[in-house]
């Protein structure tokens, strides 16, 4: 039977679904389940008739980045193109197109775009929004921000290690084999040549055994601590290449996969693949880097902190934490290096240094928004001379940082925020010492019309 | 109570039959008696401020609106009942009720005393 409209305990059930989704992106904690997420991974490659990767797992964004670079310059690890077009075609062609094909004869039909817009908004664009528009997005931006200006940071080095160490303890047993089987193959085969047109079959065994222990004990000693220093060498020394991320994984799919996901427990959709997609996202991967022969994976954050507005934001330390200790730090949705950050929060910013920051106008003015005007006010040693019917107030700044002029700014709250913020003046308006001309002059109207308006 | 776009407290400018300015973010709607000279296009929502960011101050009409641009100003005949919003879904300015009548929209600028420059002024 078609779904005709959604029953009172089917809506009961959307808010439910956003939010365990939101949950299970952006709250839930940072833990992998290390197994499923391995088999999820091969099985992503054997949807996209791919040969069954060598998995890895990390613990950020950017570890994953050292990760790739780091496998890059190991031969063994057969690092690459990156496959991540050909896997996601595969996922929209296998998964998703197929799962809205199910739902769309299921419900289309009879309640037309109703029911599928009433879902998509408020599970799927919520979901999406807060998970990738606010956090995934934002995240890759930093990473890649950060990789391309190859920071020398000390978490960098900090990750870095971590990653060197989690590659090639997950690796070495993989990768390694690879290795080793190749050089086994060829020293065995040139060894044996010669051993055997020189030995008698007798003494095969003997010699086998001690050539295959030299090999054992000196070639894969020495050349696995020369390759993983000469990886570590390069790595630290190279420009590092910034490898895109696969649009796969729960900072990327969360959005989609929840609106099926809502169709699914309602009873419309019933599909082996979607399935098998939903264990991979419910695994813990946030997000993946595949090549032909490996995948990379990095687990979610450890914390994630908010406004209200669920926009990335926090005044007392990072907003995005991973387990490995890299951070990122934001104010109201806009990223700040940790020292723009710890500037800001520790009321360092003066008028000056603000607008010779060269940070931007989005920056910038977040910056306005957490610095005390009492304190801006005070670095320029402002003097109030008028305030308005509307309650702005003029100030004179005398000797304006030594430039021997005089100059003005008004400060005001938000009509609507109720905020203080502050703005210069043009100094021919300001000496009039009207804080209402001032706003008057702004906006370009005539004083009259500023003092009759109506304000939002 | 937090504001909200469903939840706005609307405002009008309309106080005892006189049709007030308005003042909207960075942007100003001032009353005037008649339009300037020019062509106009039609339209049953227009960006009053835009906005960077995607939060746009936003004028919206059951019935066409009469825009006139021009290199320097911005007119607008409001026919019968129009809103103007914040399209934002947080921390947003109040959604004001306007009037019908002929509006000159401006927007704020603000000086900037290191580089000497007047400059506009978004959200």
């Amino acid at each position: 039977m078609k779904l005709e409209t959604l029953t009172p305990q089917q809506e009961a059930l959307i808010p439910v679904v956003k939010n365990e989704w939101i949950k299970l992106a952006l709250l839930d904690g940072d833990e992998f389940d290390d197994e499923q997420a391995r088999r999820s991974l091969e099985w992503l490659y054997a949807l996209a008739n791919k040969k069954k990767p060598i998995t890895i797992l990390v613990d950020s964004p950017l570890a994953m980045q050292y990760a790739a670079n780091i496998l890059a310059h190991t031969k063994g690890a057969q690092v690459r193109d990156q496959v991540w077009d050909q896997v996601r075609d595969q996922v929209w062609a296998q998964v998703e197109d197929q799962v809205w094909a199910q739902v769309e004869a299921q419900v289309r039909d009879q309640v037309g775009a109703q029911v599928g817009a009433q879902v998509r908004a408020q599970v799927e664009a919520q979901v999406e929004d807060q998970v990738w528009g606010q956090v995934g997005d934002q995240v890759r931006d930093q990473v890649w921000a950060q990789v391309r200006a190859q920071v020398r940071a000390q978490v960098e080095d900090q990750v870095r290690d971590q990653v060197r160490d989690q590659v090639w303890a997950q690796v070495e047993d993989q990768v390694w084999a690879q290795v080793e089987d190749q050089v086994r193959d060829q020293v065995r085969a040139q060894v044996r040549a010669q051993v055997e047109a020189q030995v008698e079959d007798q003494v095969r065994d003997q010699v086998r055994a001690q050539v295959e222990a030299q090999v054992e004990d000196q070639v894969w000693g020495q050349v696995r601590d020369q390759v993983r220093d000469q990886v570590g060498a390069q790595v630290r020394d190279q420009k590092l290449t910034t490898y895109t991320e696969n649009y796969t994984g729960l900072g990327w799919d969360s959005g989609w996969v929840s609106f099926y996901d809502f169709f699914e427990r309602i009873g419309i959709l019933s599909h082996k693949q979607f399935k098998e997609y939903r264990k991979m996202l419910k695994s813990g991967i946030f997000m993946t880097i595949l090549f032909e022969n490996v995948a990379i994976a990095c687990r979610r954050p450890s914390a994630i902190r908010r406004n209200d507005a669920h926009l990335l934001s926090y005044d007392h330390g990072p907003a995005v934490e991973w387990r490995d200790g890299y951070k990122l730090w934001f104010l109201d949705g806009v990223a700040f290096t940790e020292n723009e950050w710890t500037k800001i929060t520790n009321q360092k910013f003066t008028l000056e240094t603000l607008g010779k920051a060269g940070m931007g106008s989005d920056k910038s003015a977040i910056a306005l928004k957490y610095a005390k005007p009492d304190v801006l006010l005070e670095g320029v040693k402002a003097k109030l001379i008028h305030t308005g019917i509307k309650g702005t107030r003029l100030y004179e700044v005398k000797n304006f940082y030594d430039t021997g002029k005089t100059q003005y700014c008004i400060r005001m709250k938000h009509p609507s925020l109720k905020t203080e913020y502050i703005e210069w003046v043009e100094p021919a308006i300001g000496e009039q010492r009207n804080a209402d001309l001032c706003q008057a002059n702004a906006f370009g109207v005539p004083l009259e019309d500023y003092l009759l308006s109506v304000e939002a | 109570m937090k504001l909200t776009k469903e939840n706005p407290m609307k405002l009008t400018n309309n106080k005892d039959g006189q049709v007030l300015p308005v003042l909207h973010g960075e942007n100003f709607l001032l009353p005037v008696d008649a339009m300037p000279e020019g062509s106009t296009v039609k339209t049953k929502l227009y960006v009053a401020g835009h906005s960077e960011s995607g939060h746009n101050h936003v004028l919206t009409s059951k019935r066409d609106m009469q825009v006139l641009e021009t290199d320097t100003d911005r007119y607008i005949l409001v026919e019968s009942v129009a809103e103007l919003f914040h399209q934002k879904t947080y921390d947003i300015h109040e959604t004001i009720t306007i009037e019908p009548g002929i509006y000159k929209i401006t927007h704020k600028t603000e000086y900037d005393p290191f580089a000497d420059v007047v400059r506009a002024v978004y959200d």
